[in-house]
């Protein structure tokens, strides 16, 4: 709760809203992408603490582009949290190595989900 | 396809077509011969009467019974027609030496020798019959007499030859009829059988890759279907719970019950949504197994304690019983733990307050079995099967008060099959109900 920087990729507008304002409340500072493709560009000039990564996205989906976050060096140091609402037969495989950090699945249970982040950042 | 059988079968007509020709050749080949070997029949049978006619009018000239030019006639009658039975060429056709008829050299060999056997007796014949006739010669008359039935005999081997030949022929013509139209048949048979074969494959093969493409879209279907519906959950549940823990400020009575009921009733429909899912998934093949060793006792703890907190609410005591030395199992985790769930939300939803529910597990044989009890409504006798049958939640006289999916069940019933286990209804109304499932260790 150290005002740590939480990237947010979501395409659902409501479902983005939910996720900064419970994070934000927490002490988060957050950053919004609605798209891999703006997540990408965001990540050019911001250096969040944390990623949570939306899987169904418009365009590039979520395994994808957390794909390319994991190639690039100078993204590779950033943990990415994987929230998906659904695991097709072979999707699990595709998540662990594309190299997801952690998963949560939607839809989320709010004080389940806030308990993971701040759980994460007191590892650290 | 269309194109290629009509193709295969214009080719099978063309071949088809042919063959019959081909056969019609020949069977009109044989006709033709069979016209001439009608016309040396008649002639050599004509011979063997006039090889007969000939001693008869030699023996009656003697007497002045019949005249030389009678004699010469017969005899230059007999003559052409054995040159032309032999050699070919044109045949008397009656007696009186007007009609002509060409016929052909004789083409069997064994036939022509014969007729050249008679051409050397007749010649000699011929010599004593021209003598008798110019010089009134008795030795010659005496030859004639004595030698008279060899011609006859060996005229009447060569009828006998011709005649088998000639049945030899129409013998010839009928197979190869036969065989035209066997070979026709044949023929369009095998085209048939081939085109319809390829027409069967090909239809196989179409069908195949539409079940594949089927397969597929309700693969893609099932997982857009389960993006969609949560999406919209998560804001439900998610603004719900942020409100409920108060996170945004203080709530009056009202308010906060009424926030119970949306997340509660978004719950609800979640666990529809997942069981729908669930179901669709395994009729589609598609939900994976992902077995591991497993110990069941910390399973059915946690199990416990995500009902705790409801059975607490309504003052239901849960016990646990689990036997020493249970072995662990070959499972998936996952799935046994839904299971579990199901049956125990059952028991504590199904249960009155101030009742009582249960897991016991033990080792029976090669399986360990699990049951879930409860003092609750129980079930019916005739309605044990049914409870594992899709929507199928009973009414038991308390109508719409329990609120579920009607699916835990049958879902339970389905992955309990999956693992190669077996689930059953024990229940006395009014009393409780037991629930047990069986899972194979190894």
């Amino acid at each position: 709760m150290a005002g740590e920087l939480i990237l947010i990729v979501e395409d659902n507008k409501k479902n983005m809203v939910l996720f900064r304002d419970i994070l934000q409340v927490r002490g988060y500072k957050t950053l919004e992408a609605e798209t891999g493709e703006q997540a990408i560009e965001l990540l050019q000039k911001e250096r969040p603490d944390l990623i949570l990564m939306d899987i169904q996205l418009p365009g590039k989906d979520g395994i994808t582009v957390t794909r390319e976050i994991k190639a690039n060096k100078a993204t590779r140091g950033i943990p990415v949290f994987a929230l998906t609402s659904y695991a097709m037969k072979g999707d699990r495989e595709k998540m662990m190595e594309a190299g997801f950090d952690n998963y949560m699945s939607k839809p989320i249970k709010v004080k389940e989900f806030l308990k993971t982040v701040d759980d994460f950042f007191q590892n650290v | 396809m269309d194109f290629f059988i009509r193709k295969r079968f214009i080719f099978s007509l063309g071949i088809i077509f042919v063959v019959i020709l081909i056969a019609s050749f020949f069977a009109i080949d044989t006709l033709r011969l069979q016209n001439y070997d009608g016309i040396r029949i008649n002639l050599s049978g004509r011979q063997r009467m006039l090889s007969q006619k000939m001693t008869k009018e030699i023996l009656l000239y003697n007497f002045g019974g019949v005249s030389k030019d009678a004699v010469l006639s017969t005899m230059k009658v007999f003559d052409t027609t054995l040159i032309a039975l032999k050699d070919g060429g044109d045949a008397l056709l009656d007696l009186s030496m007007t009609g002509f008829e060409a016929i052909p050299e004789m083409e069997n060999k064994e036939i022509k020798k014969q007729l050249e056997k008679v051409m050397s007796s007749w010649s000699t014949f011929k010599q004593k019959i021209e003598s008798v006739l110019e010089n009134n010669d008795a030795s010659s008359m005496n030859y004639i007499i004595d030698n008279n039935t060899k011609l006859l005999d060996e005229m009447d081997a060569a009828v006998v030859m011709i005649q088998h030949n000639a049945e030899e022929k129409i013998t010839r013509f009928y197979w190869i009829i036969a065989l035209g139209i066997l070979l026709s048949v044949l023929i369009l048979i095998v085209a048939i059988t081939k085109a319809t074969q390829r027409k069967y494959v090909e239809q196989l093969e179409k069908s195949n890759i539409r079940l594949q493409e089927m397969d597929h879209l309700k693969s893609v279907f099932l997982a857009n279907m389960s993006h969609e519906l949560r999406t919209p959950l998560n804001s439900i549940l998610g603004f719900s719970e942020v409100l409920q823990e108060k996170m945004f400020g203080d709530l009056n009575q009202k308010q906060e019950e009424y926030l119970n009921y949306i997340n509660e009733s978004g719950r609800h429909l979640l666990s529809l949504i997942t069981d729908i899912l669930d179901l669709s998934k395994i009729e589609a093949g598609k939900l994976e197994m992902e077995p591991a060793e497993m110990g069941i006792g910390d399973l059915l703890k946690d199990s416990l304690n995500m009902v705790k907190v409801k059975a607490l609410k309504h003052g239901i005591e849960l016990y646990l019983n689990l036997e020493d030395g249970i072995p662990e199992i070959y499972a998936d985790e996952r799935k046994v733990k839904q299971i579990v769930f199901n049956l125990l939300s059952n028991a504590v939803k199904f249960t009155p307050n101030g009742g009582k529910v249960g897991i016991e597990a033990l080792k029976a044989k090669e399986y360990i079995r699990v049951t879930v009890w409860d003092t609750g409504i129980g079930i019916k006798e005739e309605d044990k099967e049914k409870v594992f049958r899709e929507f199928q939640q009973l009414d038991s006289g308390v109508d719409k008060r329990y609120e579920g999916t009607g699916l835990g069940l049958v879902l339970s019933k389905r992955l309990v099959e999956m693992h190669g286990g077996r689930i059953w209804a024990e229940s006395e109304l009014g009393k409780g109900s037991r629930f047990s499932f069986t899972l194979p260790i190894r």
